[in-house]
């Protein structure tokens, strides 16, 4: 490139007019995404006009279903299906018992399920994940392979979607594959699965997730443990022992969490000199839960721990003990010698009084 | 200029800032591609959010860590709004950081403080707490009573009094959205390696307030805070969001940001010696996870979550600019073995290099540029025609990048519903490449200059203004 080709004097130079042109062409395609912007704002005042009166088209019908009274069906477009179908949603994710039943039934009526279902193989992403979470409230079996498909899908989102949707449809059938794909994916929410597992509180739910646990590594069992406060009527106790002996720190505190049963005492005695001190302050807590008044002196030295939490742990757990009561506690606190296990004690009996805790 | 021979020199400029020049604007168009990405996908979910949720008994517990220092006239309403926010289980931490006025007994009335014996525990470094109280009013509310350090300081002495697994560091004078905590958290929900969480911040001032809480999204009266919107709708829908997808966020805004505590701890806490603490713990955990190869995911929520104030004086705004860009500078030197390191990952290879690049080197090369051409053409070095076209391609891109933040803002959550507003914000994104952007530009330089020459830098005073009180309906 010579040094005339970038000579800025003049109007016939090449650059100059590469410039003049790209600036061009960035002013129009400004000038384009300044009418795109006014056609989307045209658009959308549009679509909300439509969805405001499909709504109010639809609530009082769904109203009067929800009654058990009769109602006289709107005309339905094809566009608005998929509309209707969140209407129906936000209406039934409300609703319990009978109630939720009237509107599964008016669901069928309208032929919703075809709607998701299309809107589950042919739907754009937003439009799949109503499906997805439409069909189980539909209880739509139709859909079951679809679903489980789903379910093994590498998106987190959609794959939990499709498992909650299962459990609604079928849940004898959706609990063992569940539980197994539970205890694989690191990627699912630990809240959203435990969420899910709650409000179904079904009885084939306990057996298959103690016969998952049993099969599962260290890694699965961490995932899995915590749902045991979840599925009722689970026997924990025979898995928790061998969890009980593992090395790894997070399977330890996701075992002494689920604790409830005094046989696990010598175990949590045991953890309580771990190693990795979240192990040591979770069994502090556990210790309030199956302890005996000798294990105060466990506390006690649990107290003069290096770390806060243990501490602090160590000192909830004493005001939990059976047979103690703030004054021997504020007593122990006057004649510590370790100032950090007085003011850890302290600072539990102000907590205790003034109604807050961590 | 004949362009032959003598001024061989400046023809190699003249090459070197058209290359910068196609790179800056080539990166940010590519930064406005990926964000559109992740905005389609975060508003793919949205039609879920728009089911009813109740709380699930699941959502992670949060500390909101709230420094304060000199702030008696605001720190009441900011809190009492706080307090009613839509979360499951919070606690609320002021960190009273040696206020010269009546914060401390401002909080003691109105909270009904004691004095509370904690344990207090030192996991990161801060000036002597003077004292802990608590509120027998609002048992999740702790204030901290400590000698001044600064806001890094503070949040530290914050970290240390913690006691949930999150952390999210709020400004006093911020308003949230009530389900601000519900939106920032999902993150964490849904994927347990998340370490921090950014939240999109907008502007209040022009906006109604009631009840501690926004009621009514407007825009403000002038044309400088107007340019302010359209900067942080730049800043926040491409800025951030364009590198969430690559895992690459280096900056999240102080005034709120949701944070893994026991993450913050074992980075060391926000650094003192820096006046961005905030995008410089970013980046420092960015370069501990990638170096020692942990997964992690530092992240953003597009949702316009919190709302600040932005400065309504030139002076303010002067100080405020000057002290990001050295922010920036002192977050990027501090942490600098992360660029093109071999596990840098995107966020060595990409985004540091784009800091460093168009952020940290963009007012030099910015202000270098428009002070050739301007001098370049009065000398007659240049012809008229050669700077009529710099300037046009110039503010031609710098159009192009504010018209697609309001795009994307178009495309996402339409807060600015009138049509008057539309129109007003399309001006302001005219009218600003027309002296305020080059204004930005020599102060973002002077902050560089003053990094540079390591000249102190002192927290510039927020002049409040009526933004963030009550408005009347």
């Amino acid at each position: 490139m010579t040094a005339c080709a970038l000579d800025y004097a003049t109007n016939s130079d090449p650059l100059l007019r590469l410039a003049l042109q790209s600036g061009i062409a960035v002013f129009a395609i400004t000038l384009l995404l300044l009418a795109a912007i006014l056609i989307l704002r045209l658009f959308a005042d549009h679509r909300e006009a439509r969805e405001a009166t499909i709504r109010d088209e639809w609530q009082p019908v769904f109203l009067h279903a929800i009654d058990g009274l009769a109602y006289a069906m709107p005309r339905i477009h094809g566009r608005d299906r998929e509309l209707i179908l969140l209407v129906w949603l936000q209406f039934t994710e409300m609703l319990r018992g009978a109630a939720r039943e009237r509107l599964r039934e008016m669901a069928r009526e309208l032929q919703l399920p075809g709607t998701a279902l299309r809107l589950l193989h042919r739907g754009d992403m937003r439009g799949r994940l109503l499906a997805t979470v439409g069909l189980g409230r539909m209880q739509a079996s139709e859909a079951w392979d679809a679903l489980a498909r789903l379910m093994t899908d590498e998106n987190p989102v959609s794959s939990l979607l499709a498992a909650r949707s299962l459990l609604q449809i079928d849940a004898p059938r959706a609990a063992a594959p569940l539980m197994a794909a539970i205890a694989r994916r690191d990627d699912w929410s630990r809240a959203g699965v435990a969420t899910m597992l709650g409000d179904a509180r079904d009885a084939a739910l306990g057996p298959a997730l103690l016969a998952t646990l049993a099969a599962s590594n260290d890694a699965e069992a961490t995932r899995l443990l915590p749902l045991l406060d979840v599925v009722p009527g689970a026997d924990r106790w025979p898995l928790l022992a061998p969890r009980l002996a593992t090395e790894a720190p997070d399977t330890l505190v996701a075992a002494l969490k689920a604790v409830a049963d005094p046989r696990a005492l010598a175990d949590v005695r045991r953890l309580a000199g771990h190693a990795a001190w979240p192990v040591r302050a979770q069994a502090a807590t556990t210790l309030a839960r199956v302890g005996k008044e000798d294990d105060l002196a466990l506390l006690q030295t649990l107290l003069a721990d290096r770390e806060w939490w243990v501490r602090y742990r160590a000192a909830a757990a004493m005001l939990r003990m059976p047979g103690v009561t703030r004054e021997w506690l504020g007593a122990l606190a006057a004649g510590a010698t370790d100032r950090y296990a007085a003011d850890m004690l302290r600072q539990v009996m102000a907590e205790a009084a003034t109604g807050g805790a961590a | 200029m004949s362009g032959t021979g003598g001024h061989g020199w400046l023809v190699a400029l003249q090459w070197g800032f058209l290359c910068y020049f196609i790179l800056l604007n080539g990166g940010y168009i590519l930064l406005n591609l990926l964000s559109l990405i992740s905005l389609r996908r975060h508003l793919d979910r949205q039609s879920l959010d728009q089911l009813p949720r109740s709380h699930t008994g699941f959502d992670p517990p949060i500390s909101l860590l709230v420094p304060a220092y000199n702030e008696e006239a605001t720190i009441t309403p900011s809190l009492k709004s706080l307090l009613q926010l839509d979360y499951p289980e919070f606690e609320i931490v002021v960190i009273n950081d040696g206020s010269k006025d009546g914060t401390l007994a401002e909080l003691t009335r109105e909270f009904a403080l004691l004095p509370f014996p904690e344990a207090y525990r030192r996991s990161v470094p801060c000036k002597e707490v003077r004292g802990i109280h608590r509120s027998t009013r609002y048992p999740n509310l702790r204030v901290i009573d400590k000698e001044n350090g600064g806001k890094a300081d503070a949040l530290n002495a914050g970290i240390n009094a913690a006691r949930c697994p999150l952390f999210c560091a709020v400004d006093a004078d911020s308003i949230l959205q009530r389900d601000s905590l519900r939106k920032v958290v999902r993150p964490f929900v849904e994927d347990p390696l998340t370490i921090v969480a950014g939240g999109t911040v907008r502007i209040v001032n022009g906006c109604r307030i009631s009840g501690g809480f926004l009621s009514e999204v407007g825009l403000p009266e002038t044309l400088l805070v107007r340019f302010q919107v359209i900067e942080y709708l730049r800043a926040f829908l491409f800025g951030r969001l364009g590198w969430t997808p690559l895992n690459a966020v280096l900056i999240v805004s102080g005034a709120f940001g949701l944070f893994k505590t026991t993450e913050v701890i074992a980075a060391g806490g926000y650094r003192r010696d820096t006046v961005g603490e905030d995008m410089e713990l970013i980046v420092r955990l960015h370069r501990i996870h990638r170096l020692r190869g942990t997964p992690y995911r530092i992240t953003y929520v597009p949702d316009p979550i919190c709302w600040t104030e932005a400065p309504e004086s030139l002076k303010v705004l002067r100080a405020q600019r000057t002290r990001w860009q050295r922010g920036l500078a002192e977050s990027l030197t501090m942490n600098r073995t992360l660029l093109l390191h071999p596990r840098g990952g995107a966020a060595g290879w990409l985004a540091f290099p784009f800091f460093v690049l168009f952020e940290f080197l963009g007012p030099v090369l910015e202000v270098c540029g428009y002070a050739l051409i301007i001098v370049g053409t009065a000398l007659g070095i240049f012809s008229w025609a050669a700077f009529d076209v710099f300037m046009f391609v110039a503010l031609s891109f710098g159009l192009l990048l504010s018209v697609t933040a309001l795009l994307l803002e178009e495309m996402s959550f339409r807060l600015y519903r009138k049509p008057s507003q539309l129109a007003q914000l399309l001006l302001a994104a005219i009218l600003e490449n027309f002296g305020y952007r080059q204004l930005v530009a020599f102060w973002r330089l002077q902050g560089l200059w003053r990094w540079a020459t390591g000249s102190a830098q002192h927290w510039g005073e927020m002049t409040r203004g009526s933004a963030l009180r009550n408005t009347p309906p």
